[in-house]
């Protein structure tokens, strides 16, 4: 698994301290280099240019010319809680489902794997067991008992009498495709068995509630199955329904919806066109602006924006929320103009810090000012990677090293002794240099030339993000924010905040580690090196400027995302 | 021995329940210590070690706040200012073990090699820095449930506070290597899966849900039947479909409405009130855990429980200040001595001592934990006396991070095997 929820303050707690061998190779976005890039990982100058070229991108289309080979992938994937949730509410919309799910025992994060939707660790233990129990007796009986919900049911399924014929139209879309036969036949017995259980309830409201009891714990329901086999070239063809599935787990966080159900019937979505047009057409539902959200909690870790002291984490959360929902759903912004935008939404407490006039009461959107850039220079980023009194250029260095350029770092090795105190006279930067760059020292590897330049580039914003040019206690030490952080594997000298975001949103690096995050995520699994060309395809995207709600439509529309492996799991 | 159709009487302590009295069912092998229940084990986890002696560290020296004055015997002038002296009552019922070091787990992480050794005894698996690292092997709680658990039941894997950030959030329990135990946050979750639902509906459920799992079983048959499915996803739905269960089992233990009163106030995780990060309403979440575990344990619905408090730092948590109530910096600061999780920053005034507060909280939730099951009788002693409860830390100090020392208090003799009182 190449990716984690980090919290690098561990890395500190050992002093900050990392072995000489460190480096495990600027692997590709993680796991290998791909195709075309330099032994080391593809680290090496002219590493951008490589990818745009093996990218097979250049007419617009990504993954027309990709040939690489599909990783074999998991049949069964169960719905994770919230998708568990999503998919309740394509058939009944109850404000009580999301309650529901959320009481649902929590899924692990295992293997570094930090979107909480690996395919492979998806399991039900004896208590999720009892979840899905406890939950589908709770919303056949909240359904059955509420006549408007059943009215409201009948007239969505375009059914007028309340008899077994409720049966097809329901598995349609808890089990997102057709019934079978006997399958049918099997509800249509729970149906007629209805008043055996309820029978203080009319014969259709009995046999409802229990259908919908019964239908919510089917595996049928709770996994996503895909049981294609016909192959086309060198991959298996996913059928209608299956591709409807995938699309719109993906892009809303749900089940398919009527349109995309109607389509996948007429055998629609086999079509290009018509795959794209679905797929467009679902960045306008309200889920789409939900699994972006999700998406940049779980990748910029926007818990720890809890960690920050007071209100002012609580005004970060809100700030970094507004920011990512208007960029990229209003201006249909992209992963670059994360790096470089010059606006955001700031309270009171935020412009301040800012220095800027507050839009008004509340949030507001305002204009930053020439000293920031982007949202690494939010107080949301900045005030979560620093204590007390100083920035910790360490943990901001190490989150944007590993998290936004997908570099490796090794674990620290044991028994290092802690930081020393600040020396007086000495800054911030200067007591990290001399307790983590010593020549020769197990720390140097790491830190010299890996984490500390990017940490360093910051130094001018303090513990709450404030901008500053000198510190000490009495203010007198002048902050040397020049530093040289590695973008592409190559050192490069930047002068404070503002230039490296600009250099990282130009970076070919960046923009690969981030559409393979995208592809991890839509996937449910990690891509391997053999799967660059998508990656780099959707990078090279992204790095031109393509807006996230493009660059999503884009990895819809890739071979990756649209087929299955002829090589099974083991 | 199956014994989880038992219907058994627990007194006291709020978890009262009711039915038929445990000595008409006394098994004629009866061991020591009760010999109704079978030995058991709960495991209750604290992070960031605990306020003990140390030489220097930000603070300067730090006098001892934890251990006993002296090995042997345990006596309560020799606990006295200590820590242990939260379990004063209890100190005949205790195995105080010190000097169990994790240094063999060489890794640079304290808290990685200390969450995931704790209950593995494996070193971890390292694939980078401590976030990246996952344990390397089952847990004894979950080998104890995997062994002994009747009816193939999973161990309960118990949490409270904030479920995710380092090491993966819940991060000592593990089915194997790599393979993490999913926790139970609720309370009445883990008492849901006991009593199915509420005893004016239960009856109608069993009949209910045999309906359903009839279905349930005809659909995962043809499922597993694919041809073209992988082992793990052969695994995966075999799994699920093993999870499977009749109900009528899990009417073992209803507990009192004085008891479920309790545990469904303190089912706040997911509610409008509930603050995870608010270390009173996290430990009230674990006593809770507590009590319906003592159920469970009672029953023999359970052998193993493990019950852990946040991620891998516990750095969410804001317990409160004991005699002011209001909250102090978070755990992971106040087990640095800094305003910072790392080795830098300033440091806070009095620390130590706060962290030594935070370690009696923690003693004081432990204490509970005693309380409830030794409040429940069997014939020739107690819950308690049947198993052992161990309140285990991963770290042994807190500046440093040490693993050196690590304290594990253990009470109950697990039916007379293990000594007490030193």
């Amino acid at each position: 698994m190449s990716n984690r929820s980090t919290d690098w303050s561990a890395v500190a707690v050992v002093g900050l301290c990392l072995t000489p061998g460190c480096y495990e190779g600027g692997v590709f976005v993680g796991q290998g280099a791909p195709p075309g890039d330099a032994a080391d990982g593809g680290t090496t100058e002219g590493d951008s240019g490589q990818a745009s070229e093996d990218s097979g991108g250049s007419d617009g289309e990504p993954g027309d010319d990709d040939t690489s080979p599909l990783s074999p992938a998991p049949r069964v994937v169960r719905l994770t809680h919230e998708q568990y949730a999503a998919s309740v509410r394509v058939l009944v919309d109850l404000p009580e489902i999301e309650e529901l799910a959320a009481a649902f025992r929590p899924d692990t994060n295992e293997g570094g794997f930090f979107f909480q939707n690996n395919a492979e660790s998806l399991d039900v233990d004896d208590a999720l067991w009892n979840d899905y129990r406890v939950a589908a007796a709770a919303i056949a009986e909240r359904v059955a008992e509420d006549p408007a919900v059943v009215a409201t049911l009948l007239q969505r399924l375009d059914i007028d009498a309340l008899d077994d014929g409720v049966v097809a139209p329901i598995l349609l879309r808890l089990f997102r495709r057709p019934p079978t036969p006997s399958q049918l036949d099997a509800y249509a017995a729970v149906f007629a068995d209805g008043s055996t259980h309820f029978p203080e309830s009319s014969a259709g409201l009995a046999g409802l509630r229990l259908v919908l009891e019964t239908a919510l714990q089917s595996p049928h329901f709770l996994y996503r199955i895909e049981r294609a086999q016909e192959i086309q070239g060198d991959d298996i063809v996913l059928d209608g329904y299956e591709l409807a599935a995938r699309l719109s787990y993906f892009m809303v966080g749900g089940g398919p919806d009527d349109a995309l159900l109607a389509a996948a019937a007429d055998d629609a979505l086999a079509d290009p066109d018509e795959f794209r047009a679905q797929a467009e057409r679902l960045t306008q539902q309200p889920g789409a602006r939900a699994v972006v959200a999700r998406f940049h909690d779980l990748l910029l870790e926007s818990e720890r924006l809890d960690t920050i002291a007071g209100s002012l984490g609580e005004s970060a959360r809100v700030e970094s929320a507004m920011f990512l929902e208007d960029l990229i759903f209003e201006r249909d912004g992209g992963w670059r103009d994360v790096f470089t935008s010059t606006t955001t939404f700031a309270n009171d407490e935020l412009a301040a810090i800012y220095g800027v006039e507050p839009a008004g009461p509340g949030f507001g959107e305002v204009q930053l000012p020439p000293d920031r850039r982007g949202y690494f220079t939010h107080v949301g980023f900045l005030a979560s990677y620093a204590h007390g009194v100083d920035p910790d250029p360490i943990l901001r260095g190490a989150f944007l090293l590993q998290r936004i350029a997908c570099e490796s770092v090794g674990a620290p090795p044991n028994d290092v002794p802690p930081l020393p105190e600040i020396e007086p006279g000495q800054s911030n930067r200067e007591a990290v240099v001399a307790h983590t760059e010593g020549e020769g020292t197990t720390c140097q590897a790491c830190h010299q030339t890996r984490i500390n330049p990017f940490g360093f580039a910051l130094e001018n914003y303090g513990p709450e993000g404030r901008f500053r040019t000198h510190e000490g206690p009495d203010g007198d030490i002048e902050i040397d924010s020049v530093a040289s952080p590695l973008i592409d594997g190559v050192p490069t000298e930047v002068s404070g905040g503002v230039a490296m975001m600009d250099v990282l949103s130009q970076s070919a690096r960046v923009h690969r580690c981030y559409a393979e995050h995208w592809l991890e995520m839509a996937l449910g699994r990690s891509i391997s090196p053999a799967e660059a060309e998508p990656v780099l395809a959707l990078a090279e995207a992204s790095q031109q400027g393509a807006g996230v709600v493009e660059l999503m439509v884009e990895l819809t529309q890739t071979r990756v995302f649209g087929y299955r492996s002829t090589e099974e799991l083991p | 021995m199956n014994r989880t159709t038992r219907r058994t009487i627990l007194r006291g302590a709020g978890v009262g329940l009711a039915l038929p009295f445990l000595e008409a069912l006394a098994p004629r092998d009866a061991k020591a210590g009760g010999g109704l229940v079978d030995p058991f084990a709960i495991f209750f986890r604290q992070a960031n070690g605990v306020a003990q002696q140390i030489g220097s560290g930000p603070l300067g020296a730090e006098p001892e706040r934890f251990w006993p004055q002296q090995e042997g015997i345990l006596t309560p002038e020799g606990v006295a200012g200590r820590t242990l002296d939260e379990l004063t009552d209890w100190l005949d019922r205790l195995l105080v073990v010190g000097g169990i070091n994790l240094d063999e787990f060489g890794y640079g992480d304290g808290h990685a090699s200390g969450a995931f050794v704790g209950l593995t005894a494996a070193e971890p698996v390292v694939a980078g820095a401590g976030a990246s690292a996952e344990a390397n092997g089952e847990s004894l709680d979950r080998r104890i449930g995997r062994e002994l658990n009747p009816d193939g039941r999973d161990a309960w894997f118990l949490h409270a506070g904030i479920t995710t950030g380092y090491l993966g959030g819940a991060c000592i329990s593990y089915d194997g290597p790599g393979d993490r135990a999913a926790p139970i946050t609720r309370p009445l979750s883990a008492y849901s899966l006991i009593a199915g639902a509420p005893a004016d509906q239960i009856e109608a459920l069993i009949a209910r849900q045999k309906s359903v799992n009839d279905l349930l079983m005809d659909e995962f048959a043809e499922l597993l039947a694919e041809p073209a499915l992988s082992g793990g996803d052969r695994d995966r739905l075999a799994d699920h479909r093993d999870r499977i269960r009749d109900l009528e089992n899990n009417l073992a233990c209803i507990a009192s409405d004085e008891a479920l009163a309790e545990v469904s106030e303190a089912q706040s995780p997911g509610g409008e009130d509930y603050d995870e990060h608010d270390g009173d309403q996290v430990l009230r979440v674990v006593r809770a855990h507590m009590a319906v575990s003592t159920i469970a344990l009672s029953c023999g619905f359970t052998r193993s429980v493990a019950i852990q408090i946040g991620n891998g730092l516990d750095n969410f948590t804001i317990y409160r200040h004991p005699e002011t109530g209001e909250p102090m910096e978070n755990f992971h600061f106040l087990s640095h001595r800094r305003l910072s999780g790392t080795s830098e920053g300033p440091t806070i005034d009095g620390s130590d001592l706060l962290h030594h507060f935070v370690d009696r909280q923690h003693a004081q939730t432990f204490r509970y934990l005693l309380e409830q099951l030794d409040a429940v009788q069997l014939p020739g002693g107690t819950l308690l006396d049947a198993g052992i409860a161990a309140w285990y830390n991963d770290l042994a100090t807190g500046p440093a991070h040490s693993i050196e020392n690590v304290p594990w208090v253990l009470a109950g003799s697990a039916g007379g095997v293990l000594k007490q009182g030193e």
